[in-house]
């Protein structure tokens, strides 16, 4: 009896302290010089907030309590790293995770001619597209190319003979600014030796839905043999029109890119 | 059961209770927001504990009067101004023109008590006494030459100086500090966007400075993320820059510079408000649920909020025993949060 009147009021003590309203952490600072890098890049995170640490993962894993503690810039290197971070601290709730791609450069691309972007989102013109900058997902930043509605056509030139396996083209996804993935890639190579262009992959993207968050998203074709190359010629096919379901409907999709990366 | 056994098992139940309370208040303790001797603790349910009956929509700025009340301006048209007392009870509420409502100063004019009102919708600046009466509107300045028709000028602030003159801040529409007299002539203007130091961008908020001998105009350049400094002729003097808040109004209260930071730089529009208070010497002494300050530096280091307490505040009033009222724009309808100094 003794032992239930006890266990009773402990319970009420606890649950009276307990009314102590519990906050989350925001998301760290994180800073780099660009998500397209060339060997290596590091990632920089800050959190000036005391009783807390900051957790990574590379693998695109969610970050938890066992994973790498941070101490110092993070070194990247590889293709592609998913970098993600979140913040703990005692008598908080763990932050948002904060998600970053780092995208390695590839290949040196000469140049790269083709179709014009819209006036009003031209960046530097088509040299931004091989200039190993941006991947960040901020309309304004300058750097990416917009593209109303139209078939857009490139030539890219190579440095160097290769024999490439992958293409990546960096798009950006935002449907609440009518701007939507390409609905088809389709890339040809033209083979050195014989002069003709030959197609080595294509692509199809999932039809677009009103839950895709906005995001910078690579997409990546990828590339059969076909012998040494210097040359590609890629052809970016919007939606034909922006789907029912969207305020925008029957109207042309953009499409915006801001660099296209050779592997 | 005796008496004995009685007492016997109550005491025993009740070292239950202590214990319980106890522990967990040992390792769950009150939230302590703020840094160096600007700390605070913070009751989120200040606002909405008695006035949860009253309708707010965005809740744009709070003053305290002389009776020790602390004044809402909310753009609910319901009520446009809650007055409360300092426990959060509301005494009084009046306003149904203000469709717009953002900007609230109060000033003591020769004994009576104002408030100047500015209405985004009305591109208006409206004088009322405490009850809501109206004594001034004031509308674009057409013969200063800057704007083509009224619904150019967007007024987010005034600021009212010792004369009466009344300086508005175009925070909304084209960034000038416009200066009118008492009476609301137009008496020139400054600011404005361009390139070197004196031009503003977003001018959401302005203050007289007290501080300063003579006391001297500050201004919320919020995109910029610094405050402004200029004379009351509109002479611009210094830039005090705040990296990472986007700071919406100047309050000067005492030796301290106060204000509600909208969002952090490095996070936008994802809820990353905080408060930031700084010295008579400008240097950044406290973030409210934002990362420590460093003042070591001439420049303060990026700033960012650290704990998600806020969601977008809009303005910090500071009443007369040190206490922080914060109310916010776009944040669910948050009423205002109250923040009790501590004292170590």
């Amino acid at each position: 009896m003794i032992r239930f009147y006890f266990f009773i009021l402990f319970f009420f003590g606890v649950l009276h302290a307990t009314s102590q309203q519990q906050f989350q952490l925001a998301v760290p600072l994180v800073r780099y010089s660009s998500l397209i890098f060339d060997h290596q890049t590091t990632v920089a995170c800050s959190f000036d907030q005391a009783g807390t640490h900051i957790r990574y993962t590379l693998d695109g894993s969610e970050p938890g309590v066992n994973s790498n503690l941070y101490h110092k810039p993070v070194v990247i290197s590889g293709k592609q790293v998913h970098f993600k971070a979140k913040v703990f601290g005692t008598s908080f709730y763990p932050s948002e995770t904060i998600a970053l791609t780092f995208i390695n450069q590839g290949l040196p691309v000469r140049q790269v001619i083709g179709t014009m972007p819209s006036e009003k989102f031209k960046a530097g013109g088509l040299v931004s597209l091989h200039d190993g900058q941006g991947g960040q997902p901020d309309i304004g930043n300058g750097q990416w190319l917009g593209y109303e509605g139209d078939t857009s056509t490139w030539l890219l030139t190579l440095r160097k003979p290769a024999q490439p396996k992958q293409l990546l083209i960096h798009c950006l996804q935002q449907h609440g600014s009518w701007i939507f993935l390409p609905q088809k890639i389709t890339v040809y190579a033209l083979n050195n030796q014989t002069g003709q262009y030959t197609q080595a992959g294509e692509l199809f993207t999932n039809p677009p839905s009103a839950e895709s968050p906005g995001a910078a998203v690579p997409l990546i074709v990828a590339l059969k043999d076909i012998g040494n190359t210097t040359q590609l010629k890629v052809i970016c096919y919007p939606l034909t029109k922006i789907p029912d379901w969207h305020s925008g409907a029957g109207n042309k999709a953009w499409i915006f890119t801001d660099e296209i990366i050779v592997y | 059961m005796n008496r004995r056994k009685f007492i016997q098992q109550g005491s025993l139940a009740l070292t239950g209770f202590a214990v319980g309370a106890n522990s967990y208040a040992r390792q769950k303790q009150e939230l302590v927001l703020g840094h160096n001797n600007k700390r605070y603790k913070i009751d989120t349910q200040w606002g909405s504990r008695y006035g949860a009956g009253y309708a707010v929509n965005d809740c744009h700025e709070m003053v305290q009067d002389s009776k020790g009340r602390i004044i809402l301006l909310t753009n609910e048209t319901k009520n446009n101004i809650l007055i409360y007392d300092k426990m959060g009870r509301v005494t009084e509420t009046w306003g149904h023109d203000y469709p717009g409502a953002h900007g609230l100063t109060l000033f003591n004019e020769n004994g009576a008590e104002v408030l100047f009102i500015c209405d985004n919708n009305r591109h208006e600046v409206i004088k009322t006494t405490l009850k809501g009466n109206v004594l001034l509107t004031i509308s674009y300045p057409a013969e200063a030459g800057i704007y083509t028709k009224a619904d150019e000028f967007i007024p987010t602030e005034t600021a009212i100086a010792p004369n009466g003159d009344i300086y508005v801040a175009d925070g909304y529409g084209k960034d000038y500090i416009i200066r009118y007299n008492a009476s609301g002539k137009y008496l020139g203007h400054f600011g404005g966007r361009g390139n070197g130091n004196e031009y503003l961008l977003n001018a959401h908020g302005v203050c007289i400075d007290n501080r300063t001998q003579p006391a001297t105009l500050l201004v919320s350049s919020r995109q910029q993320q610094a405050f402004k400094r200029y004379t009351l002729d509109g002479r611009y003097l210094q830039t005090i820059p705040v990296p990472g808040a986007w700071v919406c109004r100047p309050v000067v209260k005492g030796d301290y510079l106060y204000a509600a930071v909208l969002q952090s730089q490095s996070n936008q529009w994802k809820q990353s408000g905080f408060v930031t208070i700084l010295d008579k010497d400008n240097k950044v002494v406290s973030n409210l649920a934002g990362s420590i300050p460093h003042t070591a530096t001439p420049v303060p280091e990026e700033m960012y909020q650290t704990i998600k307490v806020f969601q977008y505040p809009h303005d910090v009033c500071i009443d007369d025993e040190e206490n922080l009222y914060v109310c916010q724009w776009n944040s669910g309808k948050a009423y205002p949060y109250k923040l009790t100094p501590v004292v170590s």
